[in-house]
């Protein structure tokens, strides 16, 4: 029954992304390199030179700081492991954290702010107070108060940037089926006696899944730049560390950064592309979903 | 046309928030998995630890009712009570105050060094808009907005330890050490002593990492005033303007500026937020004293009344900048209302 509005949804996500593809070359290269990327995470563990020194299971303190060399490609950390295993290691971590992040966020967001605004007023009110109150929140100290007390620190970093994530999307859906609660579609089987939750499910959640989604694109640039600043501010209190974590790497290496610049380099420009990617491939199909930022403009006066 | 309704309002919504931030700290402590005087007291180990352990008991009230609790609390908080650090056995208050100030003084710089460079890059990609400056301007601060901080701080650093710049790390040099004013931001406090070398230290210390900070609003802000002028270009009376056949300079400067306040107001809570964040790790790079310093030392060893008062203190300031953002939008963009 509800699959017929998810198709149409997941239609109008694909017939937007092929149009971007078409126009823009900027959204092309990103795609591309977010493939590669993500294959190269897939594979990492089985193509790492070094698996053992990758997972950090593994030290070899007497190799510690080689510059790059055809043995070691990215050269090795102050602890003696292959940069270029940890990197490969950490890729498909990082990436797996921060979709599930947005993912997550969005199903909450979406189903929060949905079902909110067709709420009894007094329900409303409290929940758009609660969104207000975690967005005030900052994600680098409520993930520093979570690793504390859950101990585990990508759960807790994970969980943070959920709640701290999550009640921006429940503002944008919120807002959007707002505007549509006013609708006829919406006000006519409330009429009829029909459940709010029906009509959330049938009328309100597939009209604005898709704006929602898109949105959700355009974020995952800045949901990974905050993982890796918190994974980073992590990263220089804790001395050593066994879990290969892009952000965490950095910062180790901010020690070794005069003597060993590949240390701190490899990881942070990885970082570096997976952000500014995943910037470029947002914004594109961003603007190509807002017609108003679509138009060119040429000066004319 | 902005009403005293209208401040009144946002005011008391942000003090309800306020109320809410604590409130949801004080949820947190006393219903956590496990002892919360144990966490309290930095899960302390060896010797020592019972008797830590007592006396955050014995601090928190454990044995006293719930609501009994929550009013100390709330009155510790307002008294400026805020517990005793675990790693520094300091007052939490004054090192969460000093920190946030060290990383104040960089976001208030960072930001004043990318709004000018922000209008006029803005100015001139949205003048020559399709054209190569645009898109060069374009994929540029995509870039710099994009990319990790710490890997701009880094490469900074890299780059000045190469060329000897002899002012890296340290908020002042240690020889000035005694110098300590009533600000707490270290080019102001020097300033008010009357000490120009020791100032002249303290901006050239603080310029490196304030440059890296301010590649995020530099980059968004370029977007952003590219588009709004851009936008602006389309509009009515900037065609009357036009057909009235006033030089371009005049029509960008009185009839499109005035476009760009309303939303970068409205950005600037968001971007403080995010540039806080950023100053936190850049600080770190720099090796200066600051949030991201004391925050990076309390998760190491559990300091949970640190973080817990980092967290406050950093919530509040963000709710008074949001709705500061928000009036001063109201004020300047007329068609805002609550």
């Amino acid at each position: 029954m509800s699959s017929l509005p998810l198709r149409s949804t997941i239609e109008d996500i694909t017939s937007l992304l092929t149009r971007t593809w078409r126009k823009r070359p900027g959204f092309r290269v990103s795609l591309i390199i977010m493939i590669v990327l993500f294959t190269v995470a897939a594979l990492g563990p089985y193509i790492a030179p070094y698996p053992r020194q990758g997972l950090g299971v593994e030290i070899d303190v007497t190799n510690a700081l080689l510059p790059p060399s055809p043995k070691h490609i990215l050269g090795t950390d102050s602890l003696g492991r292959d940069v270029l295993s940890r990197v490969l290691f950490a890729l498909g971590r990082g990436l797996y954290q921060s979709l599930v992040v947005v993912a997550v966020s969005l199903v909450l967001g979406i189903v929060v702010g949905s079902f909110t605004a067709l709420a009894p007023r007094s329900i409303e009110a409290v929940v758009s107070y609660v969104i207000e109150l975690l967005l005030a929140l900052p994600s680098i100290l409520l993930a520093a108060l979570l690793a504390i007390l859950l101990g585990g620190t990508a759960t807790s970093i994970t969980v943070a940037l959920i709640v701290t994530w999550f009640p921006w999307y429940a503002r944008v859906s919120y807002l959007q089926a707002r505007g549509l609660r006013e609708l006829d579609f919406v006000r006519i089987p409330l009429y009829y006696g029909l459940s709010r939750a029906y009509v959330v499910v049938k009328h309100i959640g597939p009209n604005i899944l898709a704006p929602m989604i898109v949105e959700a694109l355009s974020d995952m640039g800045s949901v990974v730049l905050e993982i890796s600043s918190i994974t980073f501010l992590f990263g220089i209190g804790i001395g050593s560390f066994e879990e290969p974590d892009l952000g965490m790497m950095v910062a180790n290496g901010l020690r070794d950064l005069v003597r060993a610049p590949w240390v701190f380099t490899a990881p942070a420009a990885i970082l570096a592309l997976i952000a500014i990617v995943f910037t470029v491939f947002g914004e594109a199909v961003y603007e190509e979903h807002h017609p108003i930022l679509r138009r060119r403009w040429w000066l004319w006066f | 046309m902005i009403t005293i309704n209208y401040i009144l309002k946002r005011a008391i919504l942000s003090l309800v928030l306020i109320l809410g931030v604590i409130s949801l700290t004080f949820i947190a402590m006393n219903f956590i998995p496990g002892d919360p005087a144990f966490v309290w007291a930095g899960k302390p180990r060896g010797p020592g630890a019972a008797v830590a352990i007592e006396s955050a008991r014995e601090y928190l009230g454990l044995d006293l009712p719930l609501h009994v609790r929550l009013a100390t609390y709330l009155y510790r908080f307002f008294t400026g009570d805020w517990g005793i650090s675990v790693r520094f056995k300091q007052p939490v208050l004054s090192i969460v105050v000093r920190s946030f100030t060290a990383s104040l003084e960089l976001v208030l710089y960072s930001f004043a060094i990318a709004t000018p460079l922000a209008i006029w890059l803005g100015t001139k990609a949205a003048v020559s808009r399709g054209g190569t400056v645009d898109r060069v301007i374009y994929y540029v601060s995509t870039v710099l907005a994009g990319s990790p901080r710490f890997l701009l701080a880094g490469l900074l650093y890299l780059v000045l330890y190469m060329v000897n710049y002899n002012y890296l790390g340290l908020r002042l040099d240690p020889a000035y050490s005694v110098l300590r004013g009533p600000t707490g931001f270290a080019t102001i406090d020097t300033l008010i002593l009357g000490r120009l070398d020791a100032f002249a230290d303290a901006l050239l210390r603080l310029i490196p990492p304030a440059l890296a900070i301010s590649t995020y609003p530099l980059g968004v802000l370029v977007r952003v005033v590219r588009v709004t002028l851009s936008e602006a270009f389309e509009e009515e009376y900037v065609r009357q303007a036009a057909s009235l056949g006033l030089a371009r300079k005049v029509i960008v400067r009185k009839y499109a500026f005035p476009n760009i306040l309303p939303v970068t107001s409205q950005l600037s809570g968001l971007m403080f937020t995010y540039m806080l964040i950023d100053a936190m790790v850049v600080e770190n790079v720099f090796s200066r004293e600051g949030l991201g310093e004391a925050v990076a030392k309390a998760v190491v060893s559990s300091d949970y009344p640190l973080l817990i008062g980092a967290t406050v203190f950093v919530a509040i300031v963000l709710i008074v900048v949001n709705t500061v953002a928000d009036i001063v939008q109201a004020a300047v963009d007329p068609r805002v209302r609550l």
